[in-house]
């Protein structure tokens, strides 16, 4: 049998079945107060029955406040009731479901957040005109913040959730912690690395105090942010090795922020794995199971990788936009084909009018159509605009 | 009746010793299911055979129009129409499609309970160009695959005269061709042949009601009882779903055969057994329907599914020579002579250029169906009643019709008439789908009009008159087939068949003439053509010669006679489900308000939830024995333990008395857990109820602390702990789901259900504190 198929156990007890988990993508399916919906549900169901060992839900805020799209889901213990149903759509098939969770810190568009809080008030360089300029964040806002992912745990725990998984990467407020380019503070929360990585590791140390040993806690973390002088290779691996030592479960490895061209797709270089070679760096450094996710669609060539032993958990996220149940086709050997969109002709919009394009086939899941490979970019990028201006 | 040898010993096992992996897995226990069994058995290999029935024992077997209800279930799939009826476990079911229907068996020994008992092999010249060439060339394999076949079966022509072999030599006259004995599965004569075991056939001509004397050489008396011997296990009331490849394993799913406690949410959620071989024997009908069930869940099946279905030609009809008077229905043995087994003589009509060759033989209608036509009394009385307005009065009406048809076709004059079953090459056009009551024949235009013809002239020839049998009237009239074949056809490759001639199944994504590893469909469904006379010959033949490629071993096993056994009354049991919700969780047992079993905790991480089908195998042991111990299969479903476990060695105490103090029951649950990733765990969990109130004994029926153990060791640290608990709704749907069980026999078995409920309540109120 392919490696694919074979089970992992992560250190706090929680059995995978197989090795395909299907990783975050932004759903945009919230309510106008940020409240999830039966589409979660629905769409997550879907998921689950697509055969993925483990399910990590789209980024849900730590603070309602502040939200990187219109559609995002916030954490609130009044909202306990609709995340049960979303984690129950998942635990009841037996597949463990983990929540993301993020706070967007300057990366939330100027439409949502008049006035982003960020480590420090350095502009976005790229796409300005869409973000407005942050103001840095007061020390004790700062530990708010980790009371807020500390809290936002505990709601998940009690909603049913198998675990968490805390937003590290892509730019958004720990990777910008993270970062000498964004991160220029001059107090405990900035200079050294040690004190850029602080915020991470409180907010780890503050989730595993706030749950219990058995609840899986993971951390997305950018192998690079593939911009000059941003957080690199060297710093992650220094990084992981503290996070290990906070008793993490997972590792899920990716990179890029909005300000360079990774996240959006710059990264793809070679047919696929776009940051294979950073988990072969990182992997003899850490014995913290590793996920790599970003570029994997063929089954062999992912059978392969998983077999080099430089990671143990290979992450699906836009295959299941269009076929949700890409895992279980994969583990019984077929490769389906992929629809995906267009290209759109102007290079700026391309990847924006991409993300919506499978943005809009995730909702399609979620009201239970089939996907559509015929929407086309113009339309996507129409979408995009529609949801940027609200 | 006739002095009885002592019945034969049960087959099936308590699903509480169910494992989770066997070496073998074998579906359905009719002829290729036996076979299979026994082949698989004797090799050494460890055999578990799943059957979706009960097991009835032969004196179990309905003999009185009582018994109809409790045995009768079927399926209706026509234009308009879709939905099962009857009991899951009744031992005739009837699948009644657009233009013909079918009968089939449904028991421990499948049809085999059901058939006539007559093995015949066809001439060479049936196996044609439809035939894979490496079946037909294999004529040495095919003869000594029979051989051993009739080695077990012993089919003989031997046994007295009875009175409607003349009727039918007469009726055979006109045809110029000389009427035959056919060879029977039966013990009809007191001598010590080889192979003579069990009760002598005391003719009553109930044969395909089943043989309640035992004379009869049905599965569950030959290859199933030397299975067992060989150390095969047997499992009843377990109804395989679909099969499903999970590594170098297959997973056969299956859904206890009693009514779940909630309808099932998640179609996922089926327990499972595993093995490197699994043979699908479920008949022409069960091995295609699970394995287009299968292929719905993404296994690769050949396009051929479904294909090359035959009702083998069948056509049955009644002769009425209404001046001689034929002692041809079954007869309780008391009051009438007795007619002699089901069929006994045959002619062969030979091919003539407007037809192909035509089989006839004679047939008896049991007295069940005799006494079902004179209850609901004469089709002429039925008719005349005047249909009145509204859904209702014209569904009454068409019952009537189909009735009236049944009566007029079969029993119209019981004492003159005389059963006709005729078989021939009907071409095999038939489809089977899977419809939304399950597999569905599609064949809207059966018909065999000639050979219809040809039983007429036969009958008028002889100053008698013919009906052919047929339910409905008109364009919806439906014929009937006892002979189901084909719909998994052998082929060369899969571009022809679904298997190929030694049974393999094809994988139609591998390279031409690959074959799936260990999986293969062994019984009726293989038959690729009609072949025009009784298909056991051919189904024994096909099954053993397969098996004898698989296996090809030496026999070792004794061949002593398995009948002998301890008498047993007519069992009672009882059969119950029930549906968990609640959480587990790996916790240390100090952890801060994670054990707190309370009913309005929160529920916490690592959602679980169980369902369990719970039998009291025999109801009368079970309120006897202090431990009131029952068996479980089921499922926990739990994302901690990597997703749906199946239940394996499920016991359960039920109500038991606590050893030290006399104020406590319990109800304690020890089950072990084969989780899809091919880990066992071990759930061990206890209700206790103490002396209370009711609100305090409600509570302790609908929560349940467990404990998850590695492997089966229970006595260290468990793994893990949870609470499962019992919602109104579910324990509503748990009551629901109540269902006594009296074997093969009375439609509502009442005195099963005053035992359990008595036995509750009994035990329940002796734990309820009155208020003073």
């Amino acid at each position: 049998m392919s490696v694919l198929g074979t089970p992992f156990r992560l250190p706090c007890g929680l059995t995978l079945a197989n090795r395909l988990v299907k990783s975050a993508m932004a759903e945009g399916l919230a309510t106008a107060h940020q409240q999830p919906t039966p589409r979660h549900a629905a769409l997550y169901e879907a998921w689950a029955r697509g055969g993925a060992g483990l399910l990590v839900t789209g980024n849900v805020m730590v603070d309602p406040r502040y939200i990187g799209a219109r559609g995002d889901v916030a954490m609130h213990a009044d909202f306990l009731g609709a995340f049960r149903a979303w984690a129950l759509a998942a635990t009841r098939h037996g597949v463990p479901i983990l929540l993301q969770l993020n706070h967007p810190g300057r990366q939330t568009p100027r439409t949502l957040t008049p006035q982003p809080v960020a480590p420090s008030a350095v502009s976005m360089t790229r796409m300005a005109g869409a973000f407005a300029p942050p103001r840095a964040l007061a020390p004790q806002e700062v530990e708010t913040i980790v009371r807020q992912f500390a809290e936002a745990a505990s709601l998940a725990e009690r909603a049913g959730f198998n675990g968490v998984e805390i937003h590290a990467a892509h730019g958004y407020l720990l990777s910008q912690f993270l970062s000498p380019v964004s991160n220029v503070r001059r107090d405990a929360w900035g200079g050294d690395l040690g004190s850029r990585a602080r915020l991470l590791l409180e907010v780890v140390r503050a989730v595993r105090r706030a749950t219990h040993r058995d609840f899986a806690v993971a951390v997305k973390l950018n192998a690079s942010d593939l911009q000059r002088g941003g957080f690199d290779v060297a710093s992650c691996v220094t990084v992981a090795r503290w996070l290990e030592a906070e008793g993490v479960d997972l590792l899920e490895l990716s990179g890029g922020t909005y300000e360079s061209d990774g996240l959006l797709g710059g990264a793809r270089r070679g047919p696929d794995a776009y940051f294979a070679e950073y988990a072969r760096t990182l992997r003899p450094e850490v014995r913290v199971p590793l996920l790599l996710t970003g570029g994997q669609r063929n089954a062999v060539r992912m059978a392969g990788l998983l077999q080099a032993g430089t990671h143990d958990l290979v992450g699906i996220a836009r295959p299941l936009a269009v076929v949700p149940d890409f895992p279980a086709r994969i583990l019984r050997g077929e490769q389906p084909t992929l629809p995906g969109p267009a290209r759109f002709p102007v290079r700026a919009l391309a990847s924006i009018a991409e993300l919506s394009w499978y943005t809009e086939q995730i909702q399609r899941i979620a009201r239970g159509e089939e996907a559509s490979p015929t929407y086309g970019p113009l339309r996507a990028l129409l979408r995009a605009a529609r949801e940027l201006a609200g | 009746m006739s002095p009885r040898t002592p019945p034969r010993q049960r087959l099936a096992r308590p699903k509480s010793e169910l494992e989770a992996r066997y070496d073998a897995i074998v579906v359905g226990s009719g002829y290729g299911g036996g076979i299979a069994a026994l082949r698989l058995a004797e090799a050494g290999l460890r055999v578990c055979v799943l059957e979706r029935g009960t097991e009835l024992l032969p004196e179990e077997l309905p003999a009185s129009l009582r018994h109809v209800p409790a045995n009768v279930q079927g399926r209706v799939d026509t234009p308009g129409m879709a939905r099962r009826f009857g009991p899951r476990l009744g031992l005739f079911d009837l699948r009644i499609h657009e233009s013909l229907g079918a009968v089939v068996g449904c028991g421990v020994g499948g049809t085999s309970l059901i058939n006539a008992s007559v093995f015949v092999v066809p001439e060479e010249h049936v196996l044609d160009h439809r035939w894979p060439a490496r079946f037909r060339e294999d004529r040495e394999g095919r003869e000594a695959a029979c051989a051993r076949a009739r080695e077990i079966l012993t089919p003989t022509t031997a046994g007295p005269e009875v009175a409607k072999m003349g009727t039918f030599r007469e009726l055979a006259a006109q045809t110029g061709v000389a009427p035959q004995r056919v060879p029977l599965m039966v013990r009809r004569t007191d001598d010590d042949s080889p192979g003579a075991r069990g009760a002598v056939c005391t003719g009553c001509g109930n044969c395909v009601s089943g043989c309640v004397v035992g004379a009869k050489r049905s599965v569950d008396m030959t290859y199933l009882p030397l299975a067992v011997a060989a150390g095969a296990r047997v499992f009843a009331e377990l109804d395989v779903h679909h099969v499903a490849r999970s590594g170098d394993e297959w997973s056969v799913h299956y859904a206890p055969t009693c009514r779940p406690a909630r309808q099932a949410e998640h179609p996922d959620g089926f327990p499972c057994v595993r093995a490197r071989l699994v043979i699908l024997a479920g008949g022409a009908l069960g091995s295609t329907e699970i394995l287009a069930r299968s292929r719905e869940r993404g296994l690769a099946v050949s396009d051929a599914l479904g294909t090359s279905f035959s009702a083998n030609g069948n056509a049955i009809g009644a002769v009425y020579a209404p001046r001689h008077p034929v002692r041809a229905n079954g007869t309780d043995g008391r009051t009438e002579p007795e007619p002699g087994p089901c069929i006994t003589t045959a002619v062969d009509l030979p091919a003539t250029e407007r037809r192909g060759a035509i089989h006839v033989e004679d047939g008896t209608a049991p007295l069940l169906l005799t006494t079902v036509g004179r209850a609901l009394g004469l089709g002429a009385r039925l008719r005349a009643q005047e249909p009145g307005q509204g859904r209702w009065a014209r569904a009454l009406a068409t019952s009537r019709e189909v009735l009236a048809s049944v009566a007029e076709g079969v029993v119209g004059a019981p004492e003159n008439g005389q059963l006709l079953l005729a078989q021939c090459d009907d071409g095999a056009k038939g489809r089977l789908e899977l419809g939304a009551a399950g597999i569905a024949i599609r064949w809207p235009d059966y018909e065999v009009p000639h050979v219809d013809a040809e039983l007429r002239k036969m009958a008028e020839a002889a100053g008698a008159t013919y009906q052919p049998l047929r339910t409905g009237w008109g364009a919806g009239a439906v014929q009937w087939t006892v002979h189901p074949l084909g719909g998994c056809p052998m082929g060369e490759s899969h571009r022809l068949g679904v298997v190929n001639d030694a049974c393999a199944v094809f994988d139609p994504d591998g390279p031409l003439g690959a074959v799936h590893p260990g999986l293969y469909v062994c019984d009726a469904s293989v038959i690729p053509a009609a072949v025009g006379k009784n298909p056991v010959g051919t189904i024994c033949t096909i099954a053993e010669r397969a098996m004898h490629l698989l296996v090809a071993t030496e026999r070792t096993v004794d061949r002593s006679p398995a009948v002998a056994g301890q008498p047993t009354e007519r069992r009672r049991s009882f059969a119950l489900s029930e549906a968990f919700e609640g959480w587990l969780s790996c916790a240390p047992a100090d952890a801060p308000n994670r054990l707190a079993v309370d009913a309005f905790a929160e529920p916490f991480a690592h959602h679980a939830q169980a369902a369990f089908a719970i039998e009291m195998d025999d109801l009368t042991t079970f309120v006897r024995d202090a431990n009131h111990s029952a068996s479980v299969v089921g499922t926990l479903t739990c994302a901690l333990l990597g997703g749906t476990c199946s239940v394996v060695r499920g016991h359960v105490h039920l109500l038991a008395d606590d050893p030290v103090d006399q104020h406590v029951f319990y109800n304690m649950y020890r089950l072990g857990l084969a989780s899809p990733v091919g880990e066992a765990w071990t759930l061990t969990g206890m209700k206790v109820w103490e002396d209370g109130g009711a609100t305090k004994l409600w509570s302790a029926g609908t929560q349940m602390p467990i404990e998850i153990f590695r492997g089966e060791d229970t006595s260290g640290a468990p793994f893990a702990r949870g609470l499962l608990r019992m919602s109104a709704r579910d324990f509503l749907g748990s009551v629901r789901s109540y269902e006594g069980r009296v074997r093969g026999a009375v439609p509502i078995p009442l005195e099963a259900h005053a035992d359990f409920l008595a036995f509750s309540a009994r035990r329940l109120l002796q734990r309820v504190r009155w208020p003073r």
